[in-house]
């Protein structure tokens, strides 16, 4: 691995980023907007499906960012025991 | 016979309508709460006007536009897009590792991931809030198609309007002189509508209400032979505009017959006392609003500040058309509608100036119905520097507020004393609403109105003190920190003023207020 402090500095701005994003989308994750259930008819139909594709869309974005941040720090770590 | 709140033992009054005794109601009978966010909001389907406040809004009036429920909803949508493309803007700037690959990561992807659920997030958040214009929208053409509805039937039922008043008005003047209606006749009506709680307790006559009661030019023109718009110009022309025209025609129209004919009114300190804290949330504000004696003035007051005031004006205690000694009657609440001087205006404003309150001090207006009514007439006058107004069924209508007024208007969509005022014209203030007793649920049938009764009205505010919006929410709390920045101080006091008025010259000392 490349001890260079430049690198560990890089490492560190990522996870900072990253934290706070991976926090919000999984929280959005477990707690999904889903519309109240006393709104009923085509419009509300079709804002479920779009509101389907949204969890969708953050359940993938959180697996992903989770990783990179779990692979961001496992990085650092590493680097840290050199 | 009851007990009244100064000890003595009144008679019961035919045409009383509120019980403030009423058995609670279950806030789980009722409706999901509906709420109009005031002009100029974020989520306001209608834009601000051009001093910050009221759009013209046109004589159909502003609608409810969704439920407490979908605008948290739309809330939290905002916040998750808005939160969301920040998150996509900061991925896409990570720095890159030289010389170092994270192991099994492709950055580009997670920026893709995160944009995606951004660009989603967005198109939500536009299409809900497109959904809930546009039910706006359709419901202002179902108001409008509804009111047009209206002033067409009274066109078309003129002629037999006509030939009732040419055949009923002699049987009406036997009829007084004959002494109806008596009081028997009257409980007789009252135990009828009682029995049938469901008629009034119903939006839909709700609706008729507030239809006939922005036709009544409309009828009287062709009545009388005149174009439609005939009545309604004249009144513009005396200054009257909407339902007030109809309410002055009808005060007119009465005066002969002794009814709806307003005297002077003395006004009476009858409590002074120390109170402990400011009102918190919808429930405990409707709970100080009085009863019997019909005005309460808490004055908060902090070292170094000027005073602030919460003038509390109880509902109609009699709705007998004929003026007794009670200001909080129909002749009050007609004239209040008409915009014309009403005692209980008079009243409240005397027992304001008994308690000190000067033109600067800020002060918040709390009633329920006709107390809502007096509260909004005076919180639009600019003889006092009103900051807050929270209403209950009062038939407010057709007031334009001054804008940033916190607060908001509470009323029941089953409840027809709202509708007396037509449509709701204003829209700088809160609208909130919520059907009292919901399709299925059962109605009580110890009293008439049972969607009027103060009982009902505790279940609303307990929905609304537990609304989840912001719009809602906001207004709670704006009503609260009134209060609590004064007491959060040390040396700051509260004194409780509670007043008794009637019409008529003073019993003893002082002069009757003209």
């Amino acid at each position: 691995m490349n001890p260079d402090p430049a690198v560990r500095a890089a490492l560190q701005q990522r996870i900072t980023i990253l934290a706070p994003v991976s926090a919000r989308l999984h929280a959005a994750h477990v707690h999904p907007p889903i519309a109240p259930h006393d709104w009923h008819g085509p419009a509300a139909r079709a804002f479920a499906d779009l509101e389907a594709e949204l969890r969708g869309r953050i359940t993938a974005a959180d697996e992903l960012v989770a990783a990179l941040l779990r692979e961001s720090r496992l990085a650092l770590a590493g680097l840290e025991h050199e | 016979m009851s007990e009244g709140v100064r000890g003595f033992v009144v008679p019961p009054d035919p045409w009383a309508l509120h019980d403030p005794d009423g058995d609670p109601v279950d806030p789980a009978l009722g409706g999901p709460l509906r709420v109009s966010p005031p002009s100029g909001s974020t989520i306001a389907p209608w834009p601000a006007g051009p001093d910050g406040g009221a759009p013209a809004v046109g004589g159909h009036g502003i609608v409810v536009v969704a439920t407490d429920a979908l605008l948290a909803h739309a809330e939290r949508l905002d916040a998750l897009a808005t939160a969301l493309a920040t998150d996509a803007r900061g991925v896409a700037a990570l720095p890159p590792l030289p010389g170092v690959p994270v192991p099994g990561q492709h950055i580009a992807s997670v920026v893709l991931a995160v944009r995606s659920a951004a660009g989603t997030a967005e198109r939500a958040r536009v299409a809900l809030r497109s959904a809930i214009r546009s039910y706006a929208a359709a419901e202002a053409r179902e108001r409008a198609r509804m009111l047009q509805l209206a002033a067409g039937i009274a066109v078309a039922l003129s002629p037999l309007i006509r030939a009732l008043v040419l055949i009923g008005f002699p049987a009406f003047v036997v009829g007084r002189l004959a002494g109806f209606p008596a009081a028997d006749d009257v409980m007789a009506l009252r135990r009828w509508l009682i029995a049938h709680p469901g008629l009034i307790t119903n939006p839909a006559f709700v609706e008729a209400v507030r239809s006939a009661a922005m036709s009544i030019d409309e009828t009287v023109s062709a009545t009388v032979f005149l174009p439609p718009d005939a009545v309604a110009e004249e009144g513009a022309r005396h200054g009257f505009e909407g339902v007030e025209v109809g309410a002055a025609l009808l005060v007119g129209a009465a005066a002969p017959f002794g009814a709806f004919r307003d005297g002077p009114v003395t006004v009476d300190r009858v409590a002074t006392l120390p109170g402990d804290r400011g009102p918190r949330g919808a429930v405990e504000r409707l709970a100080r609003v009085p009863e019997g004696d019909q005005v309460r003035i808490e004055r908060y007051q902090a070292p170094g500040e000027p005073p602030r005031y919460i003038v509390y004006v109880g509902p109609t205690e009699t709705f007998s058309p004929a003026p007794g000694d009670e200001p909080w009657d129909l002749t009050s609440n007609v004239a209040g509608v008409a915009g014309l001087s009403a005692g209980s205006i008079r009243a409240t404003e005397a027992a304001m100036r008994d308690a000190g309150i000067a033109a600067s001090d800020e002060v918040q207006f709390v009633g329920f119905s006709q107390g809502g009514l007096v509260a909004a007439r005076l919180a639009a006058d600019g003889a006092w520097n009103a900051t807050g107004l929270e209403t209950y069924g009062a038939p407010t209508g057709n007031i334009e507020l001054p804008s940033g007024l916190a607060g908001m208007a509470v009323r029941n969509t089953d409840d027809l004393v709202p509708a007396l005022a037509g449509p709701q014209l204003d829209s700088r203030l809160l609208q909130v609403e919520r059907q009292a007793f919901a399709p299925g649920s059962p109605i009580p049938d110890e009293l008439p109105a049972p969607a009027h009764q103060r009982s009902a009205y505790v279940a609303t505010a307990t929905v609304v003190d537990a609304a989840r919006s912001d719009v809602v929410r906001t207004q709670i709390a704006a009503m609260d920190a009134f209060t609590e920045d004064y007491l959060q101080r040390d040396g700051s006091r509260v004194t409780v003023m509670v007043y008794h008025a009637s019409r008529g010259a003073p019993a003893t000392s002082g002069a009757a207020i003209p």
